[in-house]
């Protein structure tokens, strides 16, 4: 029992104590199941939305307006063509019709037997040898001397013949200077002067004389005078002097004149052209008087000696001179063949009685004057058509150009004894002609020596004179080399237009499609007989430069473009000239009366030739040349001139649908930073056109005011060919940057979309102008096309400003139970945005919600701003931090959410990026919610059974 | 949930077939002389008395062992409600008390039959045929600081790993003999061998998962597995080779595995007439072996591991906002779903070895009072089980007033936070012997039974009866 109740005791003690350990607080009977999860704060990634793009905004028709351009920038583009092609005249209506003309010449036959005769010819000729000049008062010398003796009693010397007279005998002595100029020679050729010749009476005079001595005799004792030894005295000895043994001075006193006759200067020396001389002449002698001694008075003798010196002549030593003969006889000799009125070909026309071609040289009769010809030789050129014979071989004749020359000593008469005459005629004017040249040319030499210069001084009037003497021809013989028979006629080119002129002011030049003409000619009543020589034709044909052509055959000479064929012809055969490609017209006429002439001559000269012909000129007959040219009918390919070439105005209107409704706001303002109107124009219009291009934009059927771009002058370029159509392309914009291909033209293109037109006329108005001369190709189909496309990139100015709406519709209830419990509980819950948008727009993001009655929920969001893309189009980075609340109020249900993104310019940095397919606006979300997030599993599990 | 109901039943019918008592025994009975079974925690140890279990009564023990009490995760509200950790009244420093990994084990054992009995002056022989069960879970705190805290920082980093269950159910048929040493007075060794029968073992679990949280993105990475061992049950799969049922066939019942275990142990006790007379030392190793699962009764799951990189939803159609994100979250949904997707991997089936929970005992003892009928006694243990080691020292008081009752106190520590248990041995030298004890015994208790501190519970009973002359006990006096 003991064991029992210890048992059990210790059973209840255990279960007892177990028991008391129960503590109700921890009953799980009152377990609140509220859990929350996730701490303080949960963040909740939502994720990252679409990128979402402009487009995402549009309806399907806004996205046919904004279209991506080359550069993939989705762009405001409106693209057409204006066709003016209907507006351009039809200027293919000019033609020449076909034309045939055809005329007939008689060609007189020639007639040799009016003679050949040339008449006598004479060239003569002289020229003047260049003489040195002397002045012969440069080479007189003079002399003036003047002195007087006293005569004064001496004692030494003095002898007394009585008492009271005292005779004395004084000796005196001197020398006395000429007064002698310098020579100066002014010319080379004068190498130096020998001897002044001095005319007669040519003296020195010395003359005594007394002075108070009246009643005193006086006299000359031993009066010896001694000259300059250059000087030629008569009565002189050997040294040269004069002495007068005793004369009587008496009261006339006592004159004595010496002769002078010539002066040698031949040992003075030419210096720097100058001669110096110098002379003098002494003298000695003794006075003898008898002096009284009672009154004696100042008795003296004066002696005078003067000279009177006249040049009669100068001996000279002359250098060679050369008389250049080149120029002297240069004569063209144009002999007229009188009677020759066709041309006969080259004949050799040998003349009668043997005469021959004088070349006379006569030079002035100077005194021992002698002449040789220069080095080279003095060359005679004579016309080649004189042919001689017997030449003297040191006439030195070359007969392949008639050309003699002479060296050495000169002959006073060359006679050269002609052959024959050559004649070869040349045509001028109807008339035939022997053209030739006469000519002296080379040099000769009048040969140097001493020569009296009053003998050279005659070349001042005596000239060398050439004379040629042709004396008169009279053929007797006639040799005919070869027979030539030339018919000359022109044919009249007459063309006159008369249709398609209407538009053409002026015409300088058509330049026609290319037109064969034919040209047929026909000689007809040749009665010659050649034989067997063959006869050569030579053609030509001459058309007045107006008529051009495109055909190698013709050629521009002196004027003229010439068409030349030589061959064999046979009498009969008819000549045919074919395919002359015809080419323009050089008219430069003014279009009168829709009237458009051409009257022009064409020249046809034909040339018959045959050899060493047997002929009997006698029966030569007249030809008949028949010519005719066929002109198919001719249609003009371009004209240059003036034309009238109006074409109205094209404009059209554009209508602009499915502009998205929010770019058709008020409010909106579609500032675009970088419009640009490209026109891309086409053009085969052989004339540049300048034109005006006007846009304007409408709205609500109004021109927009102030947004028109009006006269736009653009110059189209003309086109070369028809096939070949100029396109030029013109870049407008307000934009100074170039592009590669386009034409820039500025203009503000931005105002004509800040209100958004919803159609835009577009007007262009070609002007030609009249004034110019335009070069027109003359085709039917003239096509003007303008390709335009505006192209207004999604690059935003500074003004641009739309506002932009995206909703989120019909929301899910399970997705707004979620969304209205999470407000409803008070919960505050931050929406953190992480944006990146690499759009040149700055949005402006707001959020209003709506219920399924359509009414505003009070949850709402603070407004945040999404910032634009960087300068380089980079996306940037914006944070937002939207806290969504309630403000107490209770929200039912969320069904509809619209999110407000007003869409503005980023700003200056931004201008010029736009919108493409890169471009994206994404928002990288997460939802902060403060507090955790609380839940019941009761209520949970409740919920789930429920279902 | 019919998922739900199959699982409840394998689970219930694993515990029938397990028709015998614990073969473990109270840690608190370690150092008690008359209980019977302490020999299953040294073999060395031996009853004075040989016995013969009741058929099916002989042993059945309960065990519910983890480091979470209901105080960890339940607290009273300020109305007077309860609220659990995740309440909103609850402060975020109830995490803080959290263990790094909790873990709860269950644990049945159930004899079938055990015998011991003497044989000769010194041995004794005993026979065990014990059904096992062994359910294992671990869940890491880092998943209740994800739940609780959420992201306390940009970003927050949770690595849960170990999020796993394990369950096992065998036999164990085991023979133990120990003797005294003659040779060394007060030495005792004994040992056992066990023959194990391997019905089921199952594991499966999340090895790693990371779950990384920040402002605009949650990523989550799983790397799961899992093995079923066993006969009668196949898996059932979907067209994408999901696992997603199972067929139970009571006809392919059998033995999936098979093993051996040996238990040693030694004591030894101070003989008399020294200064420390009755101080005992005990060591002790048990269930060191292992259990071999042959290829055929092996299937390998596998989850490849998955990433989920959830960083919103990609790009949100605004224009088709409900469809969108509804559709965004079925993915999300899907995802998180894949993560427990196990799929039959029989490149990965294998033999398999399952190595044994080897527990490691040490004791030290000291008998006092007359006749040595009250001693105290220090014992440590190591549970090395398949998740992880756990480590306890258990005090205990044991007084036998007198030769047919005893009863002992215990208190455990370490792992075990802390818990006090008893023992109540009935063990007349004839009749019925019974007893009764638990090692861990909570003191603050739900109105549920819930163990408030830390759940840490079990108990034991048993009916056996002795058989044979009861061995002299040794005692100072």
């Amino acid at each position: 029992m003991k064991k029992i109740i210890l048992f059990f005791t210790t059973v209840v003690l255990s279960l007892s104590l177990i028991y008391s350990c129960i503590d109700d607080n921890y009953d799980i009977s009152n377990l609140d199941t509220t859990l929350k999860l996730g701490g303080d704060l949960i963040y909740i990634p939502i994720g990252e939305t679409d990128s979402l793009f402009i487009k995402d905004f549009m309806d399907e028709s806004a996205l046919k307006i904004f279209q991506q351009n080359e550069k993939g920038e989705y762009s405001f583009i409106q693209k057409d063509t204006l066709d003016f092609s209907d507006q351009v005249p039809d200027m293919s209506k000019l033609k020449f019709d076909a034309q045939v003309f055809e005329q007939s010449y008689v060609s007189k036959a020639p007639n040799l037997n009016t003679g050949f005769v040339v008449e006598p010819i004479n060239y003569t000729s002289d020229v003047a040898l260049s003489v040195p000049s002397v002045d012969f008062s440069d080479v007189i010398p003079e002399v003036s001397f003047s002195k007087t003796f006293a005569i004064n009693p001496t004692s030494s010397s003095s002898t007394t013949t009585r008492a009271y007279v005292q005779h004395v005998e004084l000796p005196y002595d001197g020398e006395v200077e000429f007064i002698v100029p310098q020579i100066n020679l002014a010319s080379d050729e004068i190498s130096g002067i020998n001897t002044v010749l001095l005319k007669d009476p040519s003296y020195i005079k010395v003359d005594f004389s007394k002075k108070n001595m009246a009643s005193v005799s006086a006299s000359l004792k031993n009066f010896k005078i001694t000259f300059p030894e250059e000087f030629e005295v008569e009565g002189t000895d050997n040294t040269n002097s004069v002495t007068v043994p005793s004369a009587e001075i008496t009261d006339e006193g006592f004159i004595h004149e010496y002769k002078i006759i010539s002066i040698d200067l031949s040992n003075y020396k030419v210096q720097s052209g100058v001669i110096s001389p110098s002379f003098k002449l002494s003298y000695d002698m003794i006075i003898a008087a008898d002096i009284p001694l009672v009154n004696p008075a100042n008795y003296e003798v004066k002696m005078d000696i003067s000279s009177l010196m006249t040049v009669d002549d100068i001996e000279v030593d002359i250098n060679d001179i050369t008389v250049d003969l080149d120029g002297m006889i240069n004569e063209k000799l144009n002999i007229k063949l009188e009677g020759f009125k066709e041309d006969y070909g080259s004949m050799k026309v040998y003349p009668k009685d043997n005469p021959s071609l004088d070349i006379d040289l006569m030079f002035p009769n100077v005194n021992n004057a002698s002449f040789r010809t220069t080095d080279d030789g003095m060359t005679v050129v004579l016309p080649n058509f004189f042919k001689f014979k017997n030449v003297p071989q040191n006439y030195n004749y070359n007969a392949d150009n008639s050309t003699l020359t002479i060296k050495g000593e000169i002959p006073d008469k060359i006679s050269l004894d002609f052959d024959y005459i050559l004649v070869d005629p040349v045509k001028e004017n109807d008339s035939y002609y022997m053209k030739g040249d006469i000519s002296v040319s080379g040099g000769i030499v009048f040969v140097g020596n001493e020569y009296q210069y009053s003998e050279i001084d005659k070349f001042n009037s005596q000239k060398i004179s050439i004379s040629t003497s042709i004396p008169r021809l009279e053929p007797y013989l006639i040799e005919m080399l070869e027979f030539k028979y030339s018919v000359s006629e022109e044919i009249d080119f007459n063309m006159d237009v008369n249709q398609g002129l209407d538009k053409i002011l002026r015409v300088d030049k058509i330049i026609l499609e290319p037109t064969p003409i034919n040209i047929n000619i026909d000689l007809k009543d040749m009665n010659i007989d050649f034989g067997d020589n063959p006869l050569k034709l030579k053609m030509e044909l001459s058309f007045p430069e107006k008529i051009g052509f495109d055909d190698e055959r013709i050629i521009n000479k002196n004027g003229k473009n010439v068409f030349t064929d030589e061959f064999v012809y046979k009498l009969g055969d008819k000549i045919k000239i074919e395919d002359l490609m015809l080419d323009n017209f050089t008219l430069n006429q003014d279009i009168v009366n829709n009237k458009l002439s051409i009257a022009e001559k064409i020249g046809v000269n034909i040339e018959l030739s045959v050899e060493n012909p047997q002929i009997d000129i006698s029966t030569l007959s007249d030809i008949e040349v028949s010519a005719k040219i066929t002109i198919p009918e001719t249609k003009p390919k371009i004209f240059i001139g003036k034309v009238d070439l109006s074409i109205d105005p094209v404009s059209q209107k554009i209508k602009i649908e499915g502009l998205p409704k929010d770019l058709n706001t008020e409010d909106m303002v579609f500032d675009l930073a970088n419009p640009v109107l490209k026109l891309n124009i086409e053009t085969n219009v052989s004339v540049p056109i300048k034109g005006s291009l006007t846009i304007i934009p409408y709205a609500k059927g109004l021109p927009v005011p102030g947004a028109a771009i009006e006269n736009l002058i653009i110059t189209l370029p003309a086109a070369e060919m028809k096939e070949e159509p100029t396109k030029t392309k013109f870049w407008i914009s307000n934009s100074d940057e170039p592009h590669s291909g386009y034409t820039l033209v500025k203009a503000d293109l931005a105002k004509l979309i800040k209100k958004f037109p919803d159609e835009i006329e577009i007007k262009f108005e070609p002007i030609v102008d009249i004034n110019a001369t335009q070069t027109v190709a003359l085709y039917d189909n003239y096509v003007i096309k303008m390709d335009y496309i505006l192209d207004a990139p999604l690059e935003f100015g500074e003004d641009f400003f739309i506002p932009i709406s995206a909703e989120i519709k019909n929301i899910d209830k399970q997705m707004s139970d979620i969304i209205v419990n999470l407000f409803n509980s008070g919960l505050d819950v931050t929406l953190y945005a992480s944006t990146y948008n690499n759009s040149p727009l700055e949005f402006n993001l707001g959020l209003d919600t709506y219920d399924s009655e359509g009414k505003a929920t009070p949850l709402k969001a603070t407004p945040q701003t999404i910032m634009s893309c960087d300068e380089n189009g980079d996306a940037v980075k914006t944070d937002l931090e939207i806290k969504l609340n309630s403000d107490g109020g209770k929200i039912t249900d969320i069904s509809l959410i619209k999110l407000n993104f007003n869409a503005k310019s980023g700003g200056d940095l931004v201008s010029g990026i736009g919108i493409s397919d890169e471009t994206f606006l994404k928002l990288d979300l997460a939802l902060k919610i403060t507090g955790g997030i609380t839940i019941d599993i009761q209520d949970y599990l409740n919920s789930k059974d429920k279902k | 949930m019919k998922k739900i109901y199959k699982i409840t039943i394998v689970f219930l019918l694993t515990i029938l077939a397990s028709n015998s008592y614990a073969q473990l025994s109270l840690k608190t009975g370690y150092f008690a002389e008359n209980y019977t079974l302490r020999h299953r925690l040294n073999p060395a140890f031996a009853p004075l008395q040989g016995y013969v279990g009741m058929p099916f009564l002989s042993s059945i023990k309960f065990q519910l062992q983890g480091n979470l009490g209901a105080g960890d995760m339940l607290f009273p509200l300020a109305d007077g409600s309860l609220g659990t950790i995740l309440h909103p009244q609850v402060d975020n420093s109830a995490i803080l008390n959290l263990p790094n990994y909790s873990y709860l084990n269950l644990n049945v054992d159930y004899d079938i039959f055990n015998i011991g009995w003497r044989a000769g002056d010194y041995g004794f022989w005993t026979i065990d045929w014990t059904q096992r069960i062994n359910f294992y879970s671990s869940l890491p705190k880092e998943f209740f600081e994800f739940a609780k805290l959420g992201m306390v920082e940009n970003p927050t980093t949770y690595e849960i790993n170990n999020f796993s269950v394990a369950q096992n159910a065998f036999n164990e048929i085991a023979l133990g003999f120990s003797t005294m040493i003659p040779e060394v007075k007060g030495l005792r060794v004994g040992a056992k061998v066990k023959f194990l029968l391997g019905m089921v073992d199952v594991n499966a679990g999340i090895d790693k998962m990371t779950i990384r949280m920040g402002e605009d993105f949650w990523a989550i990475k799983t790397d799961a597995s899992g093995t079923l061992m066993g006969k009668g049950i196949e898996l059932l799969t979907d067209e994408h080779g999901v696992v997603n049922n199972f067929k139970f066939n009571p006809k392919e019942l059998g033995l999936a595995g098979y093993g051996v275990g040996v238990d040693l142990g030694v004591s030894y006790i101070i003989s008399q007439d020294t200064p420390v007379d009755g101080l005992g030392f005990s060591f002790a190793v048990t269930d060191l072996g292992a259990m071999f699962f042959p290829k055929e009764s092996v299937t390998a799951l596998s989850a490849p591991t998955k990433n989920i990189h959830f960083g919103g939803f990609d790009n949100i159609d605004p224009n088709d906002f409900n469809n969108g994100v509804k559709g965004e979250i079925d993915k999300i949904k899907e995802s998180l779903l894949s993560m427990t997707k196990f799929y039959i991997d029989p490149t990965a089936e294998k033999m398999t070895i399952r190595m044994l929970s080897t527990k490691l005992y040490a004791g030290i003892n000291y008998s006092f009072l007359k006749e040595d009928r009250m001693n105290v006694g220090l014992l440590y243990t190591a549970d090395f089980n398949p998740l992880l080691t756990l480590h306890e020292l258990t005090a205990s008081f044991n007084y036998m007033p007198t030769n047919w009752f005893d009863f002992s106190l215990s208190y455990s520590f370490l792992n075990v936070s802390e818990s006090i248990g008893f023992l109540l041995n009935f063990a007349p030298k004839k009749g019925m012997n019974f007893f009764i004890g638990a090692d861990y015994v909570s003191f603050n208790y739900t109105p549920q039974f819930l163990p408030i501190d830390h759940t840490f519970m079990n108990f034991q009973l048993g009916i056996s009866f002795p058989i044979g002359v009861p061995m002299q006990r040794i005692a100072k006096k």
